[in-house]
């Protein structure tokens, strides 16, 4: 079959065009003043805290190097991780991206972020101040590949008012009605009373705590039993013991209040940004949730009285609280146009006035309502931030069994697997030992292969 | 000549739209398929290896089950339902523009509306599915209570965990619920099955049942075939209705399908290379059912006047 001339010259035509405007499309510079892109995240009142903190960074018209004033252009965006790795392959990316931290990893080994060590030596920048759990999660095979924008640690909310309300039952049970259990054999029995079910139907009404509300760090319970998930950067260890005896003991949770029943029931909670929410309605007692709480209980149900503490660990032995920490952070994508400029930017947030000024929350939220990653505040910080219990935060941030976000090349698929796990568990359908085994045989393999393709990279690249 | 050019010309917004936007991404991922390639590092070329790592991995040979049981149960389904909606609707002679207009209905409704009010309706606590059985549950109790008052609160029966406990049903709910454009194409050729056949037939004595079997089933045989081979496509590539109801791929990936696969492989886990040899593996897998399909329907299918 003979093509057409016409079709062959319109698609040649069409290829040549392609390669003359193949090219990255660059807002306009003015001679005095540079444009550094930053494509973020957050919408809603977190969006609008990191949007006024970059106007703040315009106002003070930082100068680069050639004393031209540097303005960041500051985009929202869904889905920032996928959008900026496309820009990077397509040699268009923005000068800043904030990820998050999980994000770090993979985009290192891909080569896909400028590491930030070059300007931390060059202006002397004080990475001491930080806390010792945010910043780790910012280095990785001994580079530093992103800065915090925000941190963010879990801690146990309980609900006040429903511990008031079930008093009684509580000192009956020789309980204290007015703080947060301390063990987790207490919290076991708080979770007893708290529960009420419908006393004609049997129907849950209400349950003291449900480890699957919100479930969002269902991968983490073994750290409260002292168990990891990985060693080194090759080895994943799913199946540790620790991990198991978690595992154990929410399987035996849930069959206590009935495995189908609790999922079922758990259908019926609003979503989590809604006066729904069911820890903002009172239907689940305590939950382990991240400093982001308050925010949404002071927007939703500010009359609610409630709590924080940290989670109970199994050491019991005087031993730190454990606190599982994320955050969001900001890194300079590989090929930005601005890197000196960019690093201006995340300098200027990472300092003492952009950090507040981002976490703060004075101001009837005026930036996000959470704590900062720096050891220290400036005096009267903490007192005047929205948060209530932002010292709870600070304590387990601090604490030397502070967790961070795994640092593994496969943690997003690695995460998913074990919440398969997780649910797997919980309806019975396999036991801890079975599940945990699954996914340490199913990921092991693909760890394996995304190391070997990190050598195999590094080599190629002399040894980098 | 000019007649050809001026026509080409006309159609070649098209052709380059194909070529560019489908032809070149095509074999483009065949090439990809033997390499490692996460976008931002060049592709390397690895042989079979990822075809060999597809065969040792637990979660593709779990996702293919789901998919095979799925297209299963949906293109089964979607053949009986519609071919018994237009056969009802065939045989009604009053109403029958009204009926059409229900049915059609829901296939106008977009894929990401339907699929949200229906994660709504499975809902175990507040969903309409659970509103509409529990009271026959509610009945069933007090009946079995009447007959065992000290039956405990656990063992009453309440509507069940839908998306957890038969999340193939709620996919199959959802897919028989657009079932009514497949029903009109049917309609469409029942109404073209020659009046003539059947007064043969029934001067022959012919039953209702003989008449469906002998007469109306071998001449829309060809339409038959049609929407087979779309619903195998279609069903197989299934990704916006189980992406959206279990955003997790379900409890323990009971609602994980190649293409969700495919695409967490490609976007979230970067693996561009391992992600385009299951994406042939798909497709692959779409052609020899199709082929089945032609293959099994040679001796079935009869196309008048062929």
């Amino acid at each position: 079959m003979r093509i057409p001339h016409v079709v062959v010259g319109t698609l040649l035509l069409f290829f040549i065009f392609s390669l003359l405007f193949d090219r990255p499309f660059a807002p306009a510079q003015y001679d005095d003043v540079v444009n550094v892109t930053y494509w973020e995240k957050w919408t809603g009142f977190e969006g609008e805290a990191m949007q006024r903190t970059i106007e703040l960074f315009n106002s003070k018209h930082f100068r680069n190097q050639k004393n031209q004033i540097i303005h960041c252009r500051y985009l929202t965006t869904t889905q920032v991780d996928r959008k900026s790795l496309l820009g990077i392959a397509g040699g268009n990316p923005p000068d800043l991206a904030g990820f998050w931290s999980y994000n770090t990893f993979s985009f290192a080994d891909m080569g896909a972020l400028t590491p930030l060590d070059d300007f931390i030596q060059r202006d002397h920048f004080d990475t001491s101040k930080y806390i010792d759990v945010f910043i780790q999660s910012c280095q990785y095979h001994d580079k530093t590949w992103c800065l915090p924008t925000t941190p963010a640690i879990v801690a146990l909310h309980w609900n006040k008012d429903l511990f008031h309300a079930s008093a009684k039952e509580l000192t009956a049970a020789g309980l204290d009605p007015e703080r947060a259990p301390r063990t987790l054999a207490e919290l076991e029995r708080y979770a007893e009373v708290l529960t009420k079910r419908d006393p004609a139907t049997g129907k849950m009404l209400q349950m003291g705590f449900l480890p699957t509300e919100p479930g969002w760090w269902n991968w983490a319970w073994g750290y409260y039993w002292g168990g990891k998930l990985y060693e080194g950067d090759d080895k994943l260890t799913a199946t540790d013991p620790k991990n198991i005896e978690a595992w154990q003991w929410m399987s035996r949770y849930a069959e206590k209040y009935g495995r189908e029943e609790t999922h079922s029931w758990q259908q019926g909670f609003g979503s989590f940004d809604s006066p729904q929410n069911a820890f903002l309605n009172g239907k689940v007692a305590m939950v382990v949730q991240g400093v982001w709480m308050a925010n949404f209980i002071r927007f939703h149900n500010p009359h609610l009285n409630w709590g924080c503490a940290p989670f109970p660990a199994v050491h019991e032995n005087g031993g730190d609280p454990v606190g599982i920490a994320d955050m969001d952070v900001i890194t300079i994508p590989r090929g930005a146009r601005h890197p000196d400029e960019a690093w201006q930017v995340i300098k200027f947030i990472n300092s003492t006035e952009g950090m507040e000024f981002l976490c703060g929350g004075r101001d009837n939220n005026g930036g996000q309502g959470k704590l900062t990653p720096f050891k220290t505040t400036t005096p009267g910080w903490i007192e005047a931030h929205t948060h209530p219990y932002l010292q709870v935060f600070i304590d387990l941030a601090k604490s030397k069994n502070a967790v961070g976000t795994p640092k593994l090349p496969i943690w997003d698929e690695y995460k998913k697997e074990l919440h398969a796990a997780f649910d797997s568990m919980w309806l019975g359908k396999s036991t801890p030992e079975e599940a945990l085994q699954r996914v340490q045989d199913r990921m092991q393999p693909k760890l394996d292969e995304a190391t070997r393709l990190r050598k195999q990279r590094a080599q190629q690249h002399g040894g980098e | 000549m000019q007649r050809r050019s001026a026509g080409l010309l006309f159609a070649m917004p098209w052709i380059v739209g194909i070529t560019v936007f489908s032809l070149y991404p095509f074999l483009s991922s065949f090439y990809y398929s033997f390499t490692n390639f996460s976008v931002l590092q060049p592709p390397v070329w690895v042989g079979l290896d990822n075809f060999s790592a597809i065969a040792k991995d637990a979660v593709f040979w779990q996702v293919l089950r789901n998919t095979l049981a799925l297209s299963v149960l949906c293109i089964l389904g979607s053949i009986v339902i519609s071919l018994g909606l237009a056969l009802t609707m065939n045989a009604v002679t009053r109403g029958q523009t009204l009926y059409s207009v229900i049915f059609y209905l829901p296939h106008l409704i977009p894929t990401v509306v339907s699929a949200i009010v229906w994660m709504w309706i499975f809902n175990a606590q507040c969903g309409l599915l659970n509103g509409l059985i529990n009271p026959a549950l509610e009945l069933g109790n007090s009946v079995r209570k009447s007959f065992n008052p000290a039956l405990s609160p656990d063992a009453l029966w309440s509507g069940p965990d839908w998306r957890s406990a038969w999340p193939l049903s709620c996919l199959f709910m959802l897919s028989m619920w657009g079932v009514g454009q497949t029903a009109f194409i049917y309609l469409a050729k029942l109404k073209d099955v020659p009046e003539e056949l059947y007064e043969a037939a029934e001067i022959d004595g012919a039953s209702m049942w003989q008449k469906i079997r002998h007469v109306t089933l071998p001449m829309i045989s060809p339409i038959i075939l049609f929407n087979t081979i779309m619903g195998i496509i279609g069903i197989m590539q299934m990704f916006t209705e189980p992406f959206l109801i279990f955003p997790d791929g379900g409890t323990d990936r009971s609602a994980y399908f190649l293409p969700q696969y495919i695409y967490d492989t490609a976007f979230n886990y970067m693996r561009m290379g391992y992600a385009s040899a299951l994406s042939w593996i798909l497709f692959v897998m779409i052609l020899l059912l199709t082929a089945l399909a032609f293959r099994i329907s040679r001796d079935r299918v009869y196309y008048a006047g062929a």
